[in-house]
């Protein structure tokens, strides 16, 4: 509020990207490299939980999860899931999964935690939050694109503490705010506008001379020393020339074209106060364009917000389906139990759509859908319940994804499945927050 | 400046011997070196300022005391679940003009709003709705949970906020509450600084204050009667000064007083059940006994039941085995037109409940909680009198509560009389005899006929907690009126104001004032000084999020006296929510102030007059940070001045003139002096000078380190600091070496010398595997999070200690004294020798079981699972920090514990585990160590269990029957090895490198050698900083 510096260039990239190390970067070490197949991660959150009804109701078919399903995890769609039925063979369905802090902390915070799998219920600092999926997972995709990661939610911003407007937290755990107008997604993604590229470039250049400076200084100190300072050194200046090169080729982006792609169809005006599939459409939309063409290869989108807060609270209102979604989430009676699984239903098809338009973008190898895995899911099972939390892995089939099961193994830490994607991704992390291993099922079949 | 940025640094690698600061484990990569960068150009930013700008500086207080506000707002303020919110009368805010030497811009903060959201934040906001007032910016808040064990935790008198001991708790969901201590004091605001640094002052004393009583204390004499207490204050005389107890009289209620009458107790009975045919005993013949599915009486309905509008009472002798929900006598059910008679829950309350309808109810009356007591015959009453008022409940003869209960018809002719159980309820645990039934309103005298056979061994009846407020004189006491004596004050001679009020169900009758005997205990609890600590952090829906400002601060003086905490914003959690959030309790930030906790002791309260903020905190403008920098505009001087502070030496003229190359060249692009100065500044703090330790060397041979290295390198192994200006000057006058003793000396009494210990400590001895154990709180109540950080300090403070004695090292085997607090004294059953708050000091233990490193719980507990101790883990542990063996690394694929064993307890597990071939060979090196401490839990505390098998055939073959023969067998054959072990640790974490196999052996040969010393600690250090592995590169 207070901080009287003038706008730095940190300032305009941490408004632009989310992130404060937000420097795009052309692989400039080989043609190979390029053409190499993008490998892609998308998650999308839904808040409250999904439609778990009482069996005496007698509306099971309902019921987000399979509720028909074998010992080797053969499934039949629900009602409510019946839209994703064309993409069988590319999704699945993911049971028992949970975060082992997730009982301890408050169920609010359960939007929170889904990527960070972070022990929230310590309230001491330096452990409100840690870095999340997406963004561990730019940190190693970012120098091949143009954008580290897009950061989307139905409301803009981070909300607040514990009642959080973004799924996304960067590498020390601070939320990252999130954009919500698709206009300005589509500004931010699609026109580079000259004045803050120039900036960016005049900093870039800046920033290059300096570290050229460093590197001069080392090289001449490198010759004095003993031979087990000088092996520190090399791999100083190793480093140093890694992040030069990395600072070069940001630069160049600057000029280089955005791949050329049919946008007419998308309505830019669509906003959250509208028409919800209207609006979930084009944000999704946005993000198929972008994987297309290759802005970013790390993307999330809050699709609606826990506890009853901002305007998706009020989305099946608009669908007819008579209470708002925090209060569906809570309902006990049978008409409240089916509106929320329809309120599932009507999230299925924006899925479905989603899906979809990944399949008909083509990469070198195979469509977008099979370069990208998609998470979709929930942090409760059903509201303020942080156990068998709903599910669904699609996409990644190039990433040696085999899909078409519902998968369940007791229970099993969400962090392995975060493991298990980044590994998929070839992100060699050994560890992931409290993870305990990777999945050990065909789904992840190269992990 | 002490803004902390490495948190943003990714962590470095742990080596194998557990230290961090290896050169081989510390590895370099792009990214980190990025991070350099990044780090640099923040901590320039925030000490360069432009000149010509005033600062602009945002100060307000808060005022606290009752009534102080002369204005309040008319509003009523919410603040979300498990807020109270001061009364708007009891706290002023306002915003200040600080006295500078420079010119300044005050902050304003923003008091006009416009909120659509409030999530039971202002739980009236829904819809667009404005504000505008300075008490919608800044709050006066307690939170944390309820319920604190004696007096009010908190209270507001005239001169401020009276703050009891903030007990913690363990913030974890569905464990216990989330909302902090209980209980404490924030103010919540929505802007403060992002960075800079800032001055919090807290205007506060110690409140004269009295120890709530528990347990049985003396009075010599009467003393003073204070009665007549029912209408308003009385004064009497103190004839001397000194240790009184206070003591708090109940009236004794009328109508014990009123004689029986038992001549009409046969009118309009309508039915009278002796239970003289049932099984149970009782003290009027047989009674009604509750203990199986079936016993409840029914009695069919008949038209003499029947009460329709009028009046009745139904009486009963009962035996309630444990206070639960149950009915005693009924007719109908919950919910049903009738009437119950019954104990609603399980806290002793009494109730009579009439429906006069489905779901319709037409009156109650219950008696307050803890009036009924489970194990003991007491006889109850209710008295159905219609109309305002007139219903009565007795217990023993006491009217315990009156109300209403309407004229409506109560019958119900499907209805049976229901005595054990309210029809589809649970059965009244206990026994039930000698119940009536009456058509019409027995009066008090017809009520005490009937108690009078039981009148012998009844009882008035409990009066349960009921909070008392006391005020004598200008003093202001809470307590809990489930005692007497209340409490013990200090007196002064001279006349006494005394003034009383209680929410019981008796009135208070009179006060006595007698002085006690033994006032030592008095004494103590006067020198018990409240700790002030500040917190500075964020307000969560579930919580706070809030980091200690400094320490706390004993408040020792009775007057109002200002106490600072000091530090810089960005080290301090901060909402991360965009600004013009549209929710009325989004992104608020919160100042914390406690009156710390340690182990429960009585402390008097804290006693807080005014909170004041002012940030950012400039003593100067530019502020120093700034002029250090540009102390000329020679640009040439400030860059040299720097970079020689950077790189902790003279720059040589190769450095200096490229330097001075990066400056011009920045100067011809820009032509602005600051920038270009920043620029070369940002080359320097990311240079290899500034980052690493460098010794240069000129061939392959080793050499003498130069002065300079050796200043830098004993600094940052002593202090974990750049060297000062006197190591820095030594150095360039030549004289370092020759000085090395007494510069030792001074740096190990230094201050700074903890900030090697800590380091060095606790990843020695692993101390941060407490960090991550998971203690199963069942198992270990009294080990808290809060217990868990001081614990671990312990072995840190008692290193220390021994190193600036120059004790000898057998004290790491065993001492007679431990390094304490209040805290860890506590832990360990030594609370009342230390008064040091979180001080820690050395005491005598006189516990055979303490004493030394290897019984510190903090290093014992985290070398478990949290619920079982772990002798393999003890024992490696052992062997490689204590002497020196380290086991070798387990051969990859040994399952941690085999799956089929679960069921059996841990011991067996490991036992197993370790017989088995393969297993068996590494662990004859671990687990003998491990043995002998099995006399200690998992909560590292001796456990006091002779029967667990702490026997151990050491390597050698020696027996050992427990750890204190483990520890005489170290002290008397092995202290070479245990000396050898503490040199390798120190000298490998002193160089931050692996050592040589010579250097390995060097040190094991020194040890062998001083055999016959005592080893003395500091000693050992100096040998260390001597040896040519410390001083040759």
């Amino acid at each position: 509020m207070m901080n009287s510096h003038k706008l730095s260039r940190r300032d305009v990239l941490k408004g632009v990207a989310g992130v404060s190390l937000a420097l795009p970067f052309l692989e400039i070490m080989g043609v190979e490299k390029a053409r190499q197949v993008p490998r892609r991660f998308c998650a999308l959150y839904t808040a409250n939980g999904m439609a778990l009804p009482r069996h005496e109701h007698e509306i099971d078919d309902w019921s987000w999860f399979p509720r028909k399903h074998d010992a080797h995890g053969n499934f039949e769609f629900g009602q409510s899931t019946a839209p994703l039925r064309p993409f069988r063979e590319h999704l699945s369905f993911m049971g028992g999964l949970y975060h082992p802090s997730g009982p301890k902390a408050d169920p609010h915070t359960c939007s929170d935690m889904w990527l960070t799998g972070a022990p929230l219920h310590n309230p001491r600092p330096g452990a409100y939050n840690s870095v999340g999926l997406d963004q561990l997972i730019a940190r190693h995709t970012k120098r091949h694109c143009r954008q580290p990661s897009l950061v989307l939610s139905v409301d803009a911003g981070t909300g607040f503490s514990s009642r959080t407007g973004t799924i996304s937290y960067n590498l020390e755990g601070h939320p990252i705010p999130a954009e919500n107008n698709p206009r300005r997604v589509f500004d931010r993604l699609f026109r580079g506008d000259r004045a803050s590229m120039e900036q960016q470039r005049g900093d870039l250049k800046r920033r290059i001379k300096l570290v050229d400076a460093v590197l001069e200084n080392t090289r001449a100190l490198n010759q004095t020393l003993g031979r087990q300072d000088r092996q520190k050194m090399d791999q100083y200046l190793t480093s140093l020339n890694e992040l030069e090169s990395r600072l070069i080729a940001s630069e160049k982006w600057v000029d280089i074209p955005v791949k050329q792609q049919d946008r007419s169809h998308l309505d830019l005006n669509a906003n959250n106060e509208g028409e919800p599939a209207d609006y979930y459409r084009n944000m999704l939309d946005l993000i198929a364009l972008a994987f297309d063409a290759d802005i970013t290869r790390s993307v999330t989108f809050m699709m609606n917000r826990e506890d009853g807060m901002g305007i998706s609270d009020t989305f099946p209102l608009k669908l007819g389906l008579n209470q708002t979604h925090h209060s569906l989430s809570h309902a006990g009676d049978k008409s409240g139990q089916l509106n929320f699984g329809k309120y599932d239903l009507f999230l299925s098809h924006q899925l479905a759509f989603f899906l979809k338009r990944l399949q008909e973008f083509q990469d070198t190898e195979g469509s977008v859908l099979d370069n990208s895995i998609i998470l979709y899911g929930s942090g409760a099972s059903t509201t303020h319940n942080p156990r068998n939390l709903p599910t669904l892995l699609a996409g990644g089939r190039n990433m040696g994804l085999q899909h078409g099961f519902y998968w369940k193994d007791g229970e099993t830490r969400m962090s392995n499945l975060h493991l298990s994607i980044l590994h998929a991704m070839g992100i060699s992390e050994q560890t992931f927050a409290d993870s305990t291993g990777t999945l050990k099922h065909t789904l992840f079949s190269r992990v | 400046m002490d803004e902390d940025f490495t948190e943003r640094l990714p962590p470095d690698a742990v080596s194998e011997d557990g230290f961090r600061n290896r050169q081989d484990t510390m590895l370099l990569s792009p990214l980190l070196l990025e991070t350099y960068f990044e780090v640099a150009e923040m901590m320039l930013d925030r000490c360069i300022v432009d000149e010509r700008e005033k600062p602009v500086i945002q100060n307000f207080q808060m005022k606290l005391g009752k009534g102080v506000n002369p204005a309040p707002l008319k509003e009523t303020l919410i603040l979300g679940a498990s807020s109270v919110l001061l009364d708007n009368s009891d706290f002023v805010v306002t915003e200040n003009m600080p006295r500078k030497p420079f010119d300044f811009e005050p902050f304003r903060m923003q008091k006009q709003f416009r909120f659509v959201e409030g999530y039971q934040g202002n739980n009236t906001v829904r819809g667009w709705r404005e504000y505008n007032s300075i008490y919608h910016a800044v709050f006066a808040c307690m939170r944390g949970s309820q319920g604190y064990p004696s007096g009010r935790a908190f209270d507001l008198v005239p001169e401020g906020l009276l703050l009891r001991p903030a007990i913690p708790s363990a913030e974890l969901f569905q464990v216990e509450s989330t909302y902090g201590p209980k209980a404490n004091f924030k103010v919540s605001l929505r802007e403060l600084p992002d960075d800079g640094r800032f001055r919090i002052t807290v205007s506060a004393a110690k409140y004269d204050d009295g120890i709530l009583l528990g347990s049985d204390t003396h009075v010599i004499g009467s003393g003073i009667v204070v009665s007549d207490l029912s209408h308003g204050s009385k004064t009497v005389r103190v004839d001397a000064a000194g240790v009184y107890q206070v003591e708090v009289h109940r009236s004794p209620p009328v109508e014990s007083l009123v004689p029986k009458d038992d001549t009409r107790l046969d009118i309009a009975l309508a039915g009278h059940w002796a239970m003289d045919d049932q099984e149970g005993d009782s003290p009027f013949g047989q009674a009604l006994s509750l203990d199986g599915p079936d016993n409840t009486l029914v009695i069919p309905a008949n038209e003499n039941l029947r009460v329709g509008q009028g009046n009745f009472t139904v009486s009963a002798w009962i035996f309630p085995e444990k206070l639960q929900q149950g009915g005693m006598v009924a007719m109908g059910r919950y919910g049903r037109r009738g009437w119950i008679f019954d104990m609603p829950n399980d806290r002793g309350v009494l109730r009579l409940e009439t429906f006069r309808d489905y779901q319709k109810p037409s009156g109650t009356v219950r008696s307050k909680a803890g009036i009924l007591r489970a194990g003991q015959w007491q006889h109850v009453a209710a008295v159905v009198e219609r109309g305002t008022r007139g219903t009565r409940l007795y217990v023993n003869g006491y009217e315990v509560a009156s109300g209403n209960i309407q004229d409506a018809d109560l019958d119900d002719p499907a209805s049976d009389l229901h005595i054990g159980r309210v029809p589809e309820a649970n059965l009244f645990d206990g026994a039930i005899d000698e119940v009536r039934l009456h058509r019409r309103a027995l009066d008090v005298s017809e009520i005490q006929a009937l108690v009078a056979p039981g009148m012998a061994w009844i009882q008035p009846p409990e009066d349960g907690r009921h909070p008392i407020a006391l005020r004598l004189g200008d003093r202001h006491f809470t307590g809990v009126m489930d005692q007497s004596p209340l409490m013990a004050v200090r007196l002064a001679k001279g006349p006494l104001e005394v003034e009383v009020q209680y929410g019981g169900t008796w009135p208070v009758d009179r006060i006595t004032l007698a002085p006690v005997n033994d006032v030592k205990s008095f004494e103590r609890f006067e020198r018990q000084a409240p700790m002030l600590g500040v917190y500075l952090g964020l307000r969560r829906d579930c919580g706070s999020t809030l980091d200690p400002v400094g320490v706390p601060q004993a408040v020792v003086d009775s007057g109002l006296r200002n106490f600072i905490f000091e530090g810089s914003m960005a080290n301090f959690p901060n909402p991360d929510a965009e600004r013009n959030n549209v929710n009325y309790i989004a992104g608020l930030r919160e100042i914390g102030v406690r009156s710390e906790y340690t182990d429960g002791r009585p402390r008097s309260r804290l006693l807080i007059e005014s909170v004041e903020f002012e940030g950012p905190f400039y003593e100067d403008w530019p502020p120093k940070t700034h002029q250090r920098i540009f102390h000329s505009q020679d640009p040439s001087e400030v860059i040299h001045q720097f970079a020689e502070r950077a790189f902790r030496r003279p720059l040589s003229n190769a450095e200096g003139t490229f330097l001075m190359g990066v400056y011009e060249d920045a100067f011809g692009r820009t032509g602005d002096f600051q920038q270009s100065v920043r620029d070369t500044l940002l080359v320097i703090l990311t240079s290899p000078q500034f980052l690493f330790i460098i010794e240069e060397s000129k061939g392959p041979e080793a050499e003498e380190l130069t002065p300079h290295e050796l200043a830098a390198k004993l600094s940052f192994f002593l202090w974990n600091a750049p060297p000062d200006a006197r190591l820095l000057a030594l150095a360039s006058e030549g004289r370092l070496t020759e000085m090395l003793d007494s510069e030792l000396e001074r740096m190990i009494r230094d201050a700074r010398f903890l900030q090697c210990m800590q380091p060095f400590v606790s990843q020695w001895l692993r101390l941060d595997k407490l960090d991550t154990v998971e203690t199963d709180r069942n198992r270990f109540p009294s080990l808290t999070r809060d217990t868990k950080s001081q614990l671990r300090e312990e072995p840190v403070y008692f290193m220390t200690h021994l190193v600036r004695q120059n004790l000898p090292l057998r004290y790491l085997v065993h001492s007679d004294f431990i390094m304490a607090n209040e805290v860890v004294a506590h832990y360990y059953g030594l609370g009342p020798q230390v008064e040091s708050g979180f001080q820690y000091r050395p005491i005598q233990h006189h516990d055979s079981h303490l004493g030394g490193l290897l019984t510190q719980a903090g290093i014992l507990a985290g070398l478990s699972n949290g619920r079982d101790a772990n002798p393999i883990k003890r024992g490696a542990w052992f062997a490689r920090a204590i002497i020196a063996e380290p086991p070798a690394d387990p051969p990859p694929n040994v399952p941690a514990l085999p799956e089929d064993n679960k069921d059996l307890p841990l011991s067996a597990q490991l036992e197993r585990h370790r017989n088995q071939e393969g297993c068996a060979k590494c662990h004859r090196g671990i687990d003998p160590w491990g043995l002998p401490f099995e006399g200690y839990g998992a909560g590292g505390r001796w456990m006091h269990q002779p029967s667990v098998d702490t026997t151990s055939t050491l390597p050698d073959q020696t027996l050992v029957r427990d750890l204190g023969a483990l520890k005489g067998y170290l002290m008397e054959n092995r202290m070479d090895q245990l000396a050898f072990g503490f040199l390798k640790h120190l000298a490998t974490y002193a160089t931050g490198r692996s050592l040589r196999y010579n250097e390995v052996e060097f040190l094991r040969q020194y040890a062998l050698e001083s055999g016959h010393s005592d080893y003395p600690l500091q000693d050992l250090l100096r040998f260390v900083v001597h040896s040519d592995i410390f001083l040759r590169k």
